[in-house]
């Protein structure tokens, strides 16, 4: 369907310019035609007064002429005399006389030819009927042509006692009459036939022979001739004699010339009028219609973005156009600067949507919006990888179609939408759940949402954020557990510094008492087993402290073999004892460059984990070997290892395996097969990390109801590891020493091993002290003997004050728990020695005479 | 769209203009028919029995052919031979190439040379009412609807023959000698062929009516009365009646230039005696002739006269011509030699090589019932 079509405001002008101009023309035309009428009407009504005058006239003279006929024709023959007759003559040309039959019986002529002669009859001619109505005494007439000369005659009639008197007139007689009152009022008289035939006329130069004969119309004053290069009109004139038998011909020359000027006026006036409707036409379009166009352009200028208008003013006549134009460039402009806002705005907009897109897709958080239904409307990069979907496939679908929840327990959250999102909560709190992939991967999210409100604040859908937090949860986890860990490990330090310090203090006692000489057999048996006791306490307090010291990866040569044999220690203390736990070394000597600490924890793990897969108890072996791994081997390995010697240490159990497919993820972090909260999957990942930190490798064969077997390759050292004191020689000397420790039975039992000894002991029972005493006996003290642990100032500190303020005193650290960063810093800016709590008496001599020995 | 309204607009206005230019020239009778003038050349007079009928003819002729060429032109010769030359000279000077005469032979004799002496494409005129011998046999820009006296006479006498009686009284009209002369010349000779047949010549201008030459001509003895007048005069019909009382037995034999309902008025009972030869066969006979006869009568509420008929087919022939694309007096002569026949609705025309007609004559018995 098309659309419908308008016709513009110039052609409806245009139209009604024509049609005004064209009823117009009509009214005038028939205006003119109206007056021209009544002016014809008006001078026919007094012309036709001029033709009843011509009709009297004849009326007047014949009149006459019949009573004297009717006088002759009542006479009789006897007093017809010649000279009644010749009256006669001088009006009629011939006078007959007739019988019953209209035969002529006597004559009486004008001339003396005539066609008429006794015996003619005029039965069977024109005449007869007009002969044969005549009555008695009346008259009647006819113009008819003479019988006697061809020429126009007027006939009378009249009968008297049974016989016809016939009179005839010759028109031209008549004419003549007529002749001068017509020609002096320009008004040819017509004397015509019954039939139209013009018999005689005043004018026959006008070589008018007949008349039309629709009398009606002569009647009716619309008889026109042309005749003589004339135009006239016939109007009939009446006469009692004639009849209607006369007809005068009123010239049109006044009227035509009335005619004409009225047509000339007519035609000036169409004329003008179309000059003036053309100019007016022209000037409405210059004026209105033009810049009405102009209007149009200029919309069609603004509505392409193009606002460069006219000047307001120019080519404007009218001040509504202007007024228009003036309204029209304010508009324009206000459109314009609306517009530019508006470019500007939507650049804005673009380069926020662009923002959020960027946002979204670099946020590190899924988005997913949905309508008010829960149909998807956006779904971000983080969302595509979480879900594994594309955004296309998820967009327009449910959110419960296409985003599985379970809960933090496992279990599926059904309509997950309704549940957990499109509620009236407030937008900051989050909760996690679990959301599970289209590839079944599981990943602990923190979910927040948002309803999104439109300007009247109807909701009309929902923001959606997932953050992925399993990640960050392993790591919360693995810092838990490190800090677990830690905290272990300083509660284990803790215990085992005091513990030390304790047994420090018994092996002390026990020393001194040993020095006694009155000592019975027993008594000495008795202190050696107070010191041998001492000594497995100390062996399992350093085990402790191992276990908990943390940092970083100290390489120093260890014996492998001292290392399980303490894990072995501690695991037969912690595990189920119904687990049997064995060992073997191929050789005594495997020694590798590492951090004993970690790969104790890491063979600990080994066990614990072994543990758990025997909760029945079982059998649970470490054994060491020696392999060589060549190039191709270690180009084969995926650890990076150095084609040389390696440490294998295989550790063994009897417990229930690990299925095939979970083999390859054991060492994965926070991977376990155990219900939540009861493993954190880190042991094996710690057990991995610290091999691949030493450089080693290790590997794993199960067998599902059979056992698992963990292989790790660690490059042996060929160090001889720390040296332990080849005597146990006590080494006598002199000296003052200074001896700082927060324990008092330290105190007691140190001094009195150093004075023993033969050394002058100063004490303090805190690093604060003892820089006070140094700086009271500054040059008197030849060495000092810090404890790191102690309150108001710990050795670390006390040791940087000494040294700053005697860079050249000697110090010896003693301590049972300590951070072994700490002490290597302390022996880079010159730590004279160090000893470990608890220490023996010739332990403590040792350390003393070699740090007296530096300078 | 604006361009094209702007156009529209022009073409309204440019209509517009053409209308009203159409309507002033409507109004001021502007008129560019390309017509070809066609001169009607007898005598106009008020009250004449002939002219009026040979124009209102032209007339009536035009009223039937709308699209016809033609343009009439009426000229006056008032029948008279110098005024007829006068006007057929200056005519042909105007540039009028056509001409319907329809003159008595004196008039048509007296202007034969303006187209034959003259360079044969000036003009063509066709006669409708000559019968001179002059213009027999010639080859010129002359066409005669009409038979020559010849062989007009021939006929006459061949028919007065086969009518009883012995004694022929020929009432010979002297007013037109032009035409009696050669007609009762040839009608004697003619008559010569029947030696039983007695001819008593009377030489007496008709219109006159004079009783002293008529009455002793009457008196004496004859069977048949021959009016050898022409004309159309209305006074045959009153030498009738004056034979009809002499000798109530005797056919009164007319010319075809008699053939004119005003002779009836005059003849009075004589009418029933009157035999009139014509071109044309009576109404009665012949259903053309009687529906045109009608049809004029109805139109103008007269009877024409014979020579009218002769107009019309005069009329007709140069329609033909100019039709066929003949439009100078050399082609349209051409046209007519070569066509010869012409059949027109009122009867056959046909020209020998001279352009003259043989054609024979019609009696007429019953001269009352033509014309009442």
């Amino acid at each position: 369907m098309t659309a419908k079509q308008h016709s513009t405001f110039q052609e409806y002008v245009f139209r009604l310019e024509v049609v005004s101009f064209v009823l117009t023309i009509g009214i005038l035309f028939f205006a003119t035609r109206f007056i021209t009428g009544e002016i014809q009407a008006n001078y026919v009504k007094i012309r036709q007064n001029d033709a009843r005058k011509i009709g009297i006239i004849l009326d007047g003279h014949l009149g006459k002429a019949n009573e004297e006929l009717t006088v002759f024709g009542s006479s009789s023959e006897e007093e017809r005399s010649s000279r009644i007759v010749r009256e006669l003559m001088v009006t009629f040309a011939d006078i007959y006389l007739l019988d019953k039959n209209l035969s002529v019986e006597h004559v009486y002529k004008k001339s003396m030819h005539s066609r008429i002669f006794k015996g003619f009859t005029f039965a069977g001619s024109e005449l007869e009927k007009l002969i044969s109505g005549s009555e008695d005494g009346k008259s009647i007439s006819s113009l008819v042509r003479g019988m006697e000369n061809d020429r126009p005659s007027l006939y009378l009639a009249q009968k008297h006692n049974g016989n016809w008197l016939l009179g005839r007139v010759d028109m031209s007689s008549i004419n003549q009459l007529v002749s001068q009152t017509a020609i002096f009022s320009d008004t040819p008289v017509l004397f015509l036939a019954h039939d139209g035939f013009v018999l005689a006329t005043t004018h026959p130069e006008l070589q008018l022979y007949s008349l039309d004969l629709n009398r009606e119309k002569i009647e009716q004053g619309k008889s026109y001739i042309e005749a003589g290069n004339r135009r006239w009109l016939a109007i009939m004139a009446r006469s009692d004699i004639f009849g209607k038998n006369i007809a005068v011909l009123v010239p049109l020359d006044l009227m035509n010339k009335t005619h004409n000027s009225l047509i000339i006026l007519f035609a000036l006036f169409v004329m003008i009028l179309l000059t003036v409707s053309i100019i007016k036409h022209r000037s409405l379009r210059a004026k209105i219609l033009q810049p009405l166009n102009s209007f149009t352009r200029q919309l069609s200028w603004v509505e392409k973005g193009d606002y460069q208008l006219p000047d307001e003013k120019s080519d404007l006549v009218f001040s509504e156009l202007i007024s228009l134009q003036s309204h029209f460039n304010t508009m324009a402009q206000s459109i314009k600067a609306r517009e530019e806002s508006l470019v500007n705005g939507r650049e804005e907009l673009r380069n926020e949507k662009e923002l959020l897109s960027v946002t979204l897709r670099s946020i590190g958080d899924a988005v997913i919006t949905t309508d008010i239904s829960g149909n998807i409307l956006t779904f971000n990069p983080v969302a595509e990888k979480l879900v594994c979907l594309d955004a296309a496939s998820a967009t327009g679908k449910p959110f419960d179609q296409i985003v599985s929840i379970t809960d933090l327990s496992g279990q599926p959250v059904n309509n997950a939408f309704l549940q957990l999102f499109a509620q009236e909560i407030t937008i900051e709190k989050s909760f996690e759940v679990f959301l599970v992939s289209r590839l079944k991967t599981r990943h602990r999210i923190t979910c927040s949402r948002s309803p999104m409100l439109n300007n009247e604040g109807e909701k009309i859908g929902f923001v959606i954020a997932f953050k992925d937090v399993t990640r960050e949860h392993e790591l919360h986890q693995q810092l838990m557990h490190t800090q677990k860990m830690d905290a272990i490990g300083q509660l284990a330090g803790g215990v085992a510094h005091d513990f030390n310090n304790m047994l420090g203090g018994i092996m002390g006692a026990a020393e001194l008492l040993k020095l006694d000489k009155n000592l019975s057999p027993q008594q000495e048996k008795t202190v050696n087993l107070i010191i041998q006791a001492s000594l497995r306490a100390v062996e399992l307090t350093s085990k402790l402290l191992t276990f908990g010291r943390k940092g970083k990866l100290v390489s120093t040569p260890i014996s492998i073999i001292k290392v399980i044999q303490d894990t072995i220690d501690l695991l037969s203390r912690t595990i189920d004892k119904r687990i049997t736990i064995l060992s073997s070394f191929e050789d005594n000597h495997c020694m590798v460059v590492g951090d004993d600490s970690q790969i104790q924890n890491a063979l600990l793990n080994l066990g614990i984990n072994a543990s758990h897969a025997m909760p029945t108890g079982g059998t649970l072996s470490f054994n060491v070997s020696k392999i060589f791994f060549d190039a191709e081997t270690c180009k084969l390995s995926p650890f990076s290892l150095n084609p040389g010697q390696f440490i294998a240490i295989e550790v063994k159990d009897s417990g229930c395996g690990i299925p095939p497919e979970n083999l390859a993820r054991i060492f994965e972090p926070f991977y376990t097969t155990r219900d939540p909260g009861k493993g954190t999957g880190l042991g094996l990942a710690a057990v991995y990390g610290t091999v691949r930190d030493h450089h080693g490798a290790i590997n794993v064969y199960s067998e599902v109801g059979i056992g698992t077997i963990f292989h790790i390759y660690l490059p042996a050292s060929d160090s001889e590891g720390t040296a332990v004191p080849a005597n146990e020689e006590i080494i006598t000397g002199k000296g003052r020493i200074l001896l700082t420790d927060d324990e008092e039975i330290i105190r007691i039992t140190a001094q009195m091993m150093l004075e023993s000894l033969g050394y002058e002991v100063l004490l303090a029972e805190n690093g604060a002290k003892a820089v006070e005493i140094i700086k009271q006996q500054k040059e008197r003290i030849d060495l000092v003997i810090l404890d790191m642990i102690m309150p108001v100032m710990n050795g670390k500190e006390a040791f940087r004050l000494i040294r700053e303020l005697y860079p050249d005193c000697r110090v010896v650290i003693s301590s049972g728990f300590h951070k072994s960063e700490d002490l290597e810093e302390m022996k880079k800016t010159g730590l004279a020695g160090y000893i470990r709590k608890p220490f023996r008496k010739y332990e403590l001599s040792q350390v003393v005479s070699e740090a007296l020995k530096k300078g | 769209m604006m361009f094209n309204n702007y156009r529209r607009g022009r073409i309204w206005w440019v209509i517009a203009l053409i209308l009203i230019i159409s309507v002033i020239s409507v109004l001021v009778r502007f008129e560019s028919r390309p017509a070809i003038n066609v001169a009607i050349v007898t005598k106009l007079e008020s009250g004449t029995v002939v002219g009026s009928s040979e124009i209102n003819t032209a007339l009536f002729f035009l009223e039937n052919h709308p699209d016809c060429l033609i343009n009439i032109v009426k000229l006056n010769d008032n029948w008279d031979a110098t005024t007829s030359r006068e006007v057929v000279s200056r005519s042909i000077n105007n540039g009028i190439q056509f001409f319907i005469l329809s003159t008595p032979s004196s008039a048509a004799v007296a202007s034969l040379d303006l187209f034959t002496g003259r360079n044969d494409s000036q003009a063509l005129n066709i006669n409708t009412s000559a019968t001179t011998n002059a213009m027999s046999g010639l080859d010129d820009n002359s066409f005669r609807i009409v038979p020559d006296v010849s062989i007009e006479q021939q006929n006459i006498a061949s028919y007065i023959q086969t009518l009883p009686g012995q004694n022929i009284l020929v009432i010979q009209d002297s007013g037109n000698q032009s035409y009696t002369d050669p007609a009762f010349e040839t009608f004697s000779q003619e008559m010569q062929k029947f030696p039983d047949k007695v001819i008593k010549t009377v030489k007496t201008k008709v219109a006159d009516f004079d009783l002293t030459v008529l009455e002793p001509a009457f008196s004496e003895k004859y069977d048949i009365l021959y009016i050898l007048a022409g004309s159309y005069q209305q006074v045959i019909g009153n030498i009738a009646q004056f034979s009809l009382q002499h000798k109530p037995n005797a056919p009164i034999i007319v010319t075809p230039w008699a053939r004119t309902p005003s002779v009836l008025q005059t003849a009075g009972p004589a009418a029933e005696k009157i035999i009139l030869p014509s071109q044309f066969p009576s109404r009665f006979e012949d259903e053309k002739i009687r529906n045109f006869l009608e049809r004029f009568k109805k139109r103008f509420n007269y009877e024409p006269y014979s020579m009218s008929l002769g107009v019309y087919q005069a009329l007709e022939i140069l329609r033909k011509a100019f039709q066929s694309g003949h439009k100078t007096p050399e082609t349209v002569k051409k046209f007519l030699e070569e066509t010869k026949t012409f059949e027109t609705s009122l009867g056959k025309v046909d020209f020998d090589k001279f352009g003259d007609q043989v054609a024979p004559l019609y009696f007429i018995t019953s001269f009352r019932r033509e014309f009442e």
